[in-house]
Parts: C-alpha cells; sequence; structure tokens
C-alpha cells in the first residue's frame, strides 16, 4: 500500500532492501515480536519502509507509541489524480465483476497463478461465485477491483482489490479498505509489478478519503499486528492422504485413521437450521456482542450480516440453533468454501476446504456448535475444514481433532499503529 | 662514432622536450576541466544510469523479443516446456512474445536496477574502474556493439566509457548480461540476495507461493499417528503396506511366516488389506496366508479392506472366501461396513 505524497517520489523498483521471510521453526506466540527483534537489525523492506505501517526499528527509539493513525489524511485535491505508472507493455483496466466475461478472466488468472504451498502441490481455486460474493459487499467502490492488462494481446495479467469494510481497532470505528487477490502471473513475477499495484490500489482507495488498510500474509512484513497458525480438520482423510495435505505415520493404519475422523450423518444439537433471512437482526445482534470482545474485529451492521452470512451455495454456510420452545437465535457458526487445485495428482484434481468464519455460541457449547459445524461440513462432501487459532477457536481445536498447520497467516493493518501486537485470541477478525 | 653519439643525444633530448611538452599539455588540460570534470563523471554515470531504472521493468521485454530463446540454458528450455504442459492456457503462447523474459534477463534486469540504486545512495559507490566495465556491459546487453564515433580528447569521461564498450567489440548480449551480473557480484556480493529477498517481500519468488500479499495455503504439518502405535512391525508388515512385492517373496522365501502377527495382531495381509496393495494381498493369498485372520481387535482383511473403501482388495477377498459376517470385538461385521455403492457385496446373503 502506498500513494501519499511522500512516497510518490520513491520508486520501490530501484531500492535494495531485503526480506527474511521467516521459517516455520519459531513458536507461533512470540512469532510476530521474536521477528521484529531478528529483523530490525539488518534487514530491510524497500518497499514497505516507505510506507506507512509500524516499522521494526520503532520500538527501539523509545519513541511514546500510541493507537491510531500513523499519518494524517491529506486534502483530496493533493491525492495524486492520474494512475501510476506501468511498464510500458501493460495498461490498467477496472475489472467489472458483474460482467461474466470479466469474472472469467480474473477467474482463470487466479487460478492458475494464484497462492500455492510451499511445495507446488496445491493452489486456491476461488470460484467464479466466492470471488463475486467477496468483491461486491455492501458500498464497494467497483474501481477498487485493478486490473493489469498486456497492451497487445489484453490479456489480463495481474489483479489487485480493496473492499471497504467497517473495522474496530479498540474502541475506535475505522472505515477501512481491506486489500486482497494481489496476483501477477507467473510468467511476470520478475516485472515487480506488486509494488505499483499496491500503490495503485492506495490511491485509489485514498480518492475515497478512506486512509487505512487490512491485509494478511504469509510472509513477516513490517509489522504484524497478529500472527495466525492454521490448523486442519480431516473430514476425508483417505483423500488428503492421497494427496498429500496429511501423511500417515509408517505404523499407522488407514483403518484407524478413517475410523477416527469419523462424524454423525446429523447434527446433534437440538433447532440446528440453515440461515435464513429472518435471521438476519437476531444474527447481527449476536455477532456485535460476541466481537466485541476481542481488539480487533469487524462492526457488521444488519446489512453486512445479510450479504456476508446468508448462505450461497459452495460460498459461505451459516447456521443458527434456534430454541425449540422460544424461538430465540442462541447461536450462529458459518464457514466458507474454498477449494484448492491438487497439482499433479492422478486420482483428483480438487480439494474442497471449508474455512471456519464467524462463529458465536451462547447457549450451546462452542465445541459442540463447531462440532456440528464439521457434521455439516462432512455432509456436504468437503474433505478439510480449516480454522485459524483466532478469536475462541483454541477452545475446540485440539478436542475436535483439528491438527497444526504449516501455514501462519499473519495480519496488517496499513496506516493504523496499535501500542501492542495482538495474541491470536484477541483478533476477531476474518479476511478471505 | 661521435656523430652517432651527437645524434642519438639529439634524437632523446628531442623526444625529451616532446615528452616534456606533452606532460605540460596533459597537465594543463586536467587543470582546466578539473572541475568540470568532476561533475562531468557525476552527471554522465547519472544519466546513463536514469534508463537503466526503467529498463528493469521495461526493457527487458524488448530484449527478450530479439532473443526469444537464446539465453535460455538447456535447463531452463525444458523447464519452460514443462511448465507448458502443466498450464491450460499454453496455446495462448502468443500472447507472451516480448513479455516473457528469461531468468538471465530477469537477473540482469535486477542487477542493473540494483545498480542504478547504489549511484543514488551516498557511500557505496563502486570504483569508476568497476562502474566502466558495468558501463559497457550494460551498452552492449541493451545496445550491442558500439558504432557511434569516439568523443574527442577533450571529453575524457565520454571517451573513457567509449573506449570500455568499444573494446568489447562484437560481445553476444547474453553473455554481456552475465559478465554484468558477475562484475556487480564481485563489486556488491549480496545484491543478489537482497534482489531475491525484496521480490519475495512483494509477490513471491518464482517457486515461493508465499506471496506478500494475500492469503496462505496450509497443510497439515504432522502425520496421523495413533498413541497406541508403538508397537513392533516387521519387515514382512512394511513390504506388504508398501506393495513392495520382491521384498515380500524374499521374505517369505527365507521362511518368514506368512501370518506373522505385529504387536496389534495384524497379518501382512491386513496391512495389504489396510493400503490396497492387491498386488500383495495376491502373493500373500497364494502363499497360503489365513484369509480371516483377526487382530487384536477382532478385525479381518475384510474389515480394513471395507472401511479404506479398497473395492478391488474387498472383491478380491470376498471371492477367495473371506467371511463378511465375521464380527470384530465391537460386534461389526464387514457387511456392516459395507459402503452403499459397493453392489456386489450388498447382495452377499447374510
Amino acid at each position: 500500500m502506498a500513494g501519499n505524497n511522500k512516497s510518490v517520489g520513491s520508486n520501490p523498483e530501484e531500492s535494495d532492501g531485503g526480506l527474511m521471510s521467516m521459517g516455520r521453526g519459531g513458536g507461533v506466540e512470540n512469532l510476530s515480536r521474536k521477528a521484529q527483534k531478528a529483523l530490525a537489525l539488518e534487514k530491510r523492506h524497500a518497499f514497505w519502509e516507505t510506507q506507512p505501517v509500524g516499522q521494526y526499528k520503532e520500538g527501539e527509539k523509545g519513541e511514546q507509541q500510541v493507537d491510531g493513525p500513523i499519518e494524517a489524511p491529506q486534502p483530496l485535491s493533493e491525492v495524486r489524480q492520474e494512475p501510476y505508472n506501468l511498464p510500458s507493455n501493460y495498461e490498467w483496466c477496472t475489472c467489472d465483476i458483474t460482467d461474466e466475461k470479466v469474472m472469467k478472466e480474473v477467474y482463470t488468472l487466479l487460478t492458475n497463478n494464484y497462492v500455492e504451498d510451499d511445495d507446488n502441490m496445491f493452489r486456491f481455486d476461488y470460484s467464479v461465485e466466492f470471488l463475486r460474493w467477496a468483491l461486491n459487499p455492501p458500498g464497494y467502490f467497483p474501481d477498487w477491483h485493478i486490473g493489469v492488462r498486456a497492451k497487445g494481446s489484453k490479456k489480463l495479467v495481474a489483479f489487485i482489490t480493496g473492499v471497504p469494510a467497517h473495522i474496530r481497532a479498540h474502541d475506535k470505528i475505522v472505515l477501512m479498505a481491506e486489500i486482497n487477490f494481489l496476483c501477477v502471473h507467473k510468467k511476470l513475477r520478475s516485472k515487480r509489478l506488486a509494488p505499483v499495484m499496491i500503490k495503485e490500489v492506495t490511491r485509489r482507495v485514498h480518492l475515497q478519503d478512506i486512509w487505512q488498510a487490512a491485509y494478511t500474509a504469509g510472509v513477516v512484513l513490517p509489522t504484524p499486528i497478529a500472527t495466525c497458525q492454521y490448523w486442519h480438520r480431516s473430514l476425508n482423510p483417505k483423500k488428503l492422504i492421497d494427496v498429500g495435505f496429511s501423511r500417515l505415520a509408517p505404523r499407522m493404519t488407514m483403518s484407524r485413521t478413517i475410523k477416527l475422523y469419523r462424524l454423525p450423518e446429523d447434527p446433534v444439537t437440538p433447532g440446528f437450521r440453515a440461515m435464513e433471512r429472518r435471521d438476519v437482526p437476531e444474527v447481527t445482534r449476536l455477532l456485535q456482542g460476541y466481537l466485541a470482545q476481542f481488539t480487533v474485529a469487524p462492526h457488521l451492521v444488519d446489512d453486512d450480516v445479510e450479504y456476508l452470512l446468508l448462505p450461497i451455495e459452495n460460498v459461505v454456510n451459516s447456521y443458527v440453533v434456534e430454541n425449540p420452545d422460544s424461538h430465540e437465535i442462541t447461536d450462529f457458526c458459518s464457514f466458507y468454501t474454498l477449494p484448492s487445485t491438487i497439482i499433479g495428482n492422478e486420482n483428483y484434481s480438487l480439494l474442497k476446504a471449508a474455512y471456519s468464519y464467524y462463529n458465536v455460541a451462547t447457549v450451546t457449547p462452542l465445541l459442540q456448535l463447531m462440532n456440528d459445524a464439521l457434521i455439516m461440513a462432512k455432509s456436504k462432501d468437503y474433505d478439510v475444514f480449516n480454522a485459524l487459532d483466532i478469536m475462541q477457536n483454541e477452545s475446540f481445536l485440539k478436542e475436535l481433532k483439528f491438527g497444526p498447520g504449516d501455514g501462519h497467516l499473519h495480519y496488517y493493518l496499513y496506516n493504523y499503529r496499535l501500542k501492542a501486537p495482538l495474541r491470536p485470541a484477541e483478533l476477531g477478525l476474518v479476511l478471505l | 662514432m661521435a656523430t652517432a653519439d651527437w645524434q642519438e643525444a639529439v634524437q632523446a633530448s628531442f623526444l625529451g622536450l616532446m615528452f616534456a611538452f606533452m606532460v605540460a599539455k596533459l597537465v594543463s588540460l586536467v587543470f582546466s576541466f578539473w572541475g568540470k570534470n568532476l561533475r562531468v563523471e557525476y552527471v554522465d554515470f547519472k544519466e546513463d544510469l536514469k534508463p537503466l531504472k526503467l529498463f528493469a521493468i521495461d526493457t527487458v521485454a524488448t530484449v527478450s523479443e530479439e532473443h526469444p530463446l537464446q539465453a535460455l540454458t538447456e535447463g531452463q528450455k525444458e523447464e519452460r516446456i514443462k511448465k507448458g504442459i502443466e498450464e491450460e492456457e499454453e496455446n495462448e503462447t502468443d500472447d507472451w512474445e516480448g513479455v516473457e523474459s528469461s531468468e538471465l534477463e530477469e537477473q540482469f534486469g535486477a542487477a542493473s536496477t540494483y545498480v542504478a540504486s547504489m549511484v543514488t545512495l551516498p557511500g557505496v559507490k563502486p570504483s569508476s574502474e568497476a562502474m566502466l566495465q558495468l558501463y559497457a556491459y550494460y551498452k552492449i546487453a541493451t545496445e550491442g556493439p558500439c558504432s557511434t564515433s569516439q568523443p574527442s580528447i577533450l571529453q575524457p569521461t565520454a571517451r573513457a566509457k567509449w573506449n570500455s564498450w568499444q573494446k568489447l567489440g562484437n560481445l553476444p548480449q547474453e553473455e554481456a548480461m552475465q559478465c554484468y551480473i558477475d562484475v556487480l557480484t564481485e563489486v556488491a556480493p549480496s545484491w543478489n540476495q537482497n534482489f531475491e529477498k525484496v521480490l519475495e517481500e512483494t509477490e513471491g519468488g518464482n517457486t515461493s507461493s508465499k506471496i506478500g500479499m494475500g492469503p496462505v495455503f496450509s497443510s497439515l504439518a504432522m502425520s496421523e499417528e495413533g498413541v497406541w502405535e508403538e508397537g513392533t512391525l516387521e519387515a514382512i508388515h512394511a513390504c506388504a503396506r508398501e506393495g513392495d512385492l520382491q521384498g515380500l517373496s524374499q521374505l517369505l522365501d527365507l521362511g518368514t511366516p506368512v501370518d506373522l502377527k505385529e504387536s496389534h495382531g495384524r497379518t501382512p495381509l491386513i496391512w495389504a488389506a489396510d493400503r490396497g496393495q492387491l498386488s500383495a494381498v495376491e502373493i500373500l493369498l497364494a502363499k497360503g496366508a489365513e484369509i480371516n485372520a483377526q487382530d487384536i481387535e477382532g478385525q479381518t482383511a475384510l474389515h480394513y479392506a471395507t472401511v479404506c473403501e479398497q473395492e478391488a482388495v474387498a472383491k478380491y477377498l470376498a471371492e477367495h472366501g473371506a467371511d463378511a459376517k465375521i464380527a470384530d470385538k465391537e460386534g461389526t461385521t464387514p457387511f456392516k461396513l459395507c459402503p452403499p455403492h459397493w453392489a456386489w457385496m450388498q447382495g452377499t446373503p447374510t
């Protein structure tokens, strides 16, 4: 993210610098703090050091750290009006995601070039329906869906998006941009389009008089507000083992593994059912009450809940527990669908994964509620159920047979400083 | 002889005078241009290096247009071909002409970007000798052999640069790129490291999936293992599990009992059934393995094949006399475990 006046002249392409991508060895708890210390000494972030983000060196100077924006908003007239320059063979475009044809192009770019695991065995395969859902929330800005095309062929070669969201940090609610889906075609990785894309999306965000953003990354950048870990609950262990998502210890039988992860066919909580439109006000009430306990969390109103949490087949699944007598909605759970392409396996081509989204338990024990979510996911043929160790998730992960993942997710705020990094349990935000 | 000496003396003094004159001329030249020269040199390098910055993101494409494949090593070609098979959109290769760049070009682009940044940063400027070399290789790599005329002796910097460019003659562009990278590596050994890290920082390297910004793919970090699975596993069980037919036959020939039980009471047949190793099942049965042998939980090979949905193995076992009605200690029979789509087993009389 970039684009304030200070950074207009500084081109991230031209400075040297370095990033230490964190190894996996470190303990999760103190990862970001350790990272800061390790990096502060010599490692530099050519691009991010020019940005209004928390810098590693800040702590050392003993400066007074306060919560809040790092830089004050500029007058809109001072925001750069024209797009940043791209290499000469490329041009900006705005991706109209209501246009089926454009949507298909975006899908094709992402499904072939987006995030892979370290061993290049899996690659995220966000569906067209999912992208449409994720990118058009209430109040979205069409020109925050930014593409880069090759001038000659008009082929879409890079993509980045922002969507607006009200995010609360401590007691302040700030309208931010959630930045996501940064993807550069594999063949163009060396051209370093990413920094200019980040600057461009920042510019367009600024033009809406919005000055903060939230984003995640698999690598350590200056400076995470929280470092979280993925956990995985096998639903179809045989397939997960066959495709290399998990492994069988030499003395473990497949039979025992399959039995270990068996689930009942139906949810056990009475009154557990899919969320409907009429549930929106009560779900909003539940979520607002629940999310208030976290230091950083979205501030959701009815419109958001209706848009983000009403079930959409193969995009988002939400369930409520309705008290059979009082008909009060007492609990809520949800997961979203993010399949991945399985690269180079003879038997399977798609890994169907459910990701825990927002869950609120007030009467039903959270453990039982999440077990019902697992049962629903299993009944809908998902292969694995993933959850971060954020919110109160840690309380059910081990007991429900989630295993730790090899992926760490770092959360960042742009132009907003927190006095201290958060523990995962203090974080109430899920970015898609 | 005297005449000759005299002639020699005149010649020597003449040469001496000439030399003195030239030295004086040189000194005056140097003095008169001293201030200017310094500035000229500085400005010159800066100006020449400006396009370098653009080059890194821009001109690479042009270069690759001229030499789409020449710069590739055999390995890279292979890799590209392999990639091509993987990528479904390979039929659109035309789109990539002039857009795609080879690894060398990418490195060269990065190197020139790095040099450009060195010039703007105070204190890290390499020697002017190294800069001249970099200049020459850069010119060859981007423009080819020197074809302009030699600048006048009054422009010593430009002349020095021209000389170094001209000296390289018809050096191929790829070689020039490599030399450029080599010179830089000598001057600033860590440049490449920094470059790769900058890449990783923002978009991930070509192999790294950890794109700077966005979600992260995670998979299970630990193996599935049961706490009570600490017992013994003989070689024959491992061979059956892995479908190592040669190993299996050898062990049997050496006298390993075909129904050897490991600590959990499982026979090699059960291990083969668990992993769907049909050939191993065939060999074991041919060698007289007990088809209905039960482990300490009372489960037979057919239990295992059924739970693990190893249909071919289950079918083979059933056809060779495995009993689908044997109950394990929980009272579960293979028949009860039968997946709904196994019509052949559904029809088994109870």
